[in-house]
């Protein structure tokens, strides 16, 4: 996963795009060499201690890790995956909705 | 050996003495206990010497020990044990001992199904006769989780027509009317809150709607929001590293 979504954030920094995780590591002091490590540069809400247990993925029903739910820029939900559906596969997914997002943007 | 070892000796051999009455039914090997049943399961599968057609034997004297124990805690020891045992399905000889397993406990007093429902519930998704046997069964534990069986593959749907959704939202609600303070022994939950988070996630969580607000600390412990980000495209990322 990591490797893939350092270049989605490369590749779309100038666009209106964001990854945003939530992660469900219970250890926080042990994540934070991993996330220099790795370079996880975008941002993660903390699901708390109780690690997958915890309050964000209960709330949101996860099942299954990873889950990517792909909300476009009005805040709909759009795309909803338990697991990658393959980096190409999400790749245009987010690239149509990026588009969508410009095209709204320029028109108002 | 003097006259006591030997009165003990004697009584020992004869073991507990019973209250009198017919034994067993013809299905039972005679003289089966619980305690008796169970030492022999322990010592055959020691020694590794359980095959399948073993284990349907033994679960077959556990029923028929259960069908004639007279008090529930007995009831619900021998079903403890024949669920232990049972393997898992799906075959047509485990449906059928499943069939009759749920026979013995519906049958009985509701207060089984405190003890019942959590051993059950694993199995009930692949029990064709759920449906019937909610009906039947007295206790609410095993009603309500009968209940939320047909709802199961509903919930599970990656993407769910209008017509699901509605029958889904429904089906919650009527769970949640008619065993809201029934705890579900498996999750120690109360239903009522069980069929609450399912319903916020069918209502909140489908493509379609508006992403529901996340405020919560950063890995750095910094405060952010969902919504800081509207008019981005976002893509969440529930991940973790293991």
């Amino acid at each position: 996963m990591f490797p893939h979504e350092r270049s989605l954030v490369a590749r779309l920094k100038d666009e209106p795009f964001a990854l945003v995780g939530v992660n469900s590591d219970a250890d926080l002091e042990k994540l934070q060499p991993v996330l220099k490590e790795q370079k996880i540069t975008w941002r993660s809400f903390w699901n708390g201690p109780e690690g997958k247990k915890g309050p964000i993925s209960k709330r949101w029903g996860i099942a299954g890790w990873p889950t990517l739910y792909l909300i476009d820029a009005t805040g709909k939900i759009r795309h909803k995956f338990l697991g990658s559906p393959g980096d190409e596969k999400l790749d245009a997914f987010i690239d149509e909705l990026v588009q969508e997002a410009k095209a709204a943007a320029k028109k108002s | 050996m003097n006259t006591w070892t030997m009165a003990f000796f004697a009584l020992a051999v004869a073991g507990p003495i019973g209250p009198p009455g017919p034994r067993h039914s013809s299905a039972l090997v005679a003289e089966d206990t619980l305690e008796s049943l169970e030492s022999e399961i322990a010592t055959r599968s020691k020694a590794g010497e359980l095959s399948e057609a073993d284990v349907l034997g033994f679960t077959q004297r556990a029923l028929g020990l259960g069908k004639s124990a007279k008090d529930a805690a007995a009831r619900a020891e021998l079903v403890k044990l024949c669920y232990g045992m049972i393997p898992p399905g799906p075959s047509p000889q485990v449906d059928k001992l499943r069939g009759e397993l749920w026979d013995l406990v519906i049958a009985k007093d509701a207060n089984e199904g405190a003890v019942v429902a959590p051993l059950v519930a694993p199995y009930l998704k692949e029990f064709a006769r759920a449906a019937e046997l909610g009906k039947k069964s007295k206790s609410p534990e095993i009603k309500a989780a009968c209940a939320f069986v047909p709802l199961s593959p509903l919930i599970a749907a990656r993407e769910r027509s209008e017509k699901d959704t509605k029958e889904l939202v429904a089906g919650l609600n009527a769970i949640k009317k008619a065993y809201g303070q029934v705890v579900d022994p498996g999750t120690k939950k109360p239903w009522s809150q069980i069929c609450d988070d399912v319903l916020f996630q069918v209502e909140n969580l489908a493509v379609g709607n508006f992403a529901p607000e996340i405020e919560a600390a950063d890995t750095s412990g910094v405060k952010f929001k969902l919504s800081d980000y509207r008019g981005k495209v976002v893509l969440l990322d529930f991940w973790g590293n293991w």
